[in-house]
């Protein structure tokens, strides 16, 4: 501390230790509040298919490999109620919140899950998702020629971006979840 | 040219180093505390950086230069015998 250099160095270098133990304690504090939530447990979400419907498509941009065979692309339509306000804490910078479909592959031990619609919810009053009548967001389509009329399990994911520390993730079952994709007429 | 360097160097004295040494060390921690506990209350995690920021600019500036309450005791040198 004997110049003014040495006082600029050790103040900045004590500053920046003091600052990194803040985030670790913030980050600790925070999960600690999920945990006492229990996040990981919330009530399942209200979701309910109103309807469904298959299209073949020939561009490469819904996944039509072979232009001329072209892909089957599904759409669907849906209610969704589910209440993420318990994942906003001090520290939540934003919930991704995303709908996907699980189905069995080829094989029993292929699991395969695609996006329905996702949204980035930045508010804790819009933390309570009500969709009446909404369209998937994502036309969707496998990566075989068809869904083949299989059954799938929707599930409701959230991600948790925290201003300090490491992405948290967690999923609600949804009621009504087992969906059945529709036949190509 | 000597002048302007040891203007910009500004050298304290051994009670001063010890002085700003505490100063520096007390204001930060006081200053982590309060800050956390201030965006834990307020439920913002911004606050908490955004004052930490200004505690430790003000720390810089009570610290850094070379305040007369840091050159109180000046090194008494023996007189040279011969």
């Amino acid at each position: 501390m004997h110049t003014s250099i040495q006082r600029i160095q050790q103040t900045f270098s004590q500053a920046s230790t003091v600052l990194s133990i803040i985030a670790a304690i913030v980050f600790v504090v925070s999960y600690i509040q999920l945990v006492v939530a229990n996040v990981w447990s919330l009530p399942e979400a209200n979701f309910n298919l109103r309807g469904s419907k298959a299209a073949r498509r020939f561009s490469r941009q819904y996944g039509a490999n072979d232009p001329k065979k072209g892909k089957e692309n599904v759409a669907l339509k849906f209610d969704l109620d589910a209440d993420l306000s318990p994942l906003f804490n001090w520290n939540t910078k934003l919930v991704f919140a995303y709908l996907t479909a699980t189905y069995d592959g080829k094989r029993d031990d292929i699991v395969n899950e695609i996006t329905i619609w996702d949204q980035i919810i930045t508010d804790k009053d819009d933390s309570h998702i009500k969709l009446k009548g909404a369209n998937s967001k994502y036309s969707l389509y496998d990566v075989e020629e068809s869904f083949r009329n299989r059954n799938a399990t929707v599930k409701l994911h959230w991600n948790i971006q925290p201003h300090v520390g490491a992405k948290i993730y967690g999923s609600l079952d949804a009621t009504k979840g087992s969906i059945k994709f529709p036949q190509l007429v | 040219m000597e002048a302007l360097r040891s203007t910009l160097e500004a050298t304290i004295d051994f009670e001063g180093q010890k002085l700003s040494n505490l100063a520096k060390t007390r204001l930060l921690v006081l200053g982590a505390i309060l800050s956390t506990i201030t965006g834990f209350a307020l439920g913002d995690v911004m606050i908490i950086w955004f004052m930490f920021a200004f505690v430790a600019g003000i720390t810089m500036l009570l610290v850094v230069p070379p305040w007369p309450f840091f050159t109180q005791h000046p090194v008494q040198w023996q007189t040279p015998a011969y």
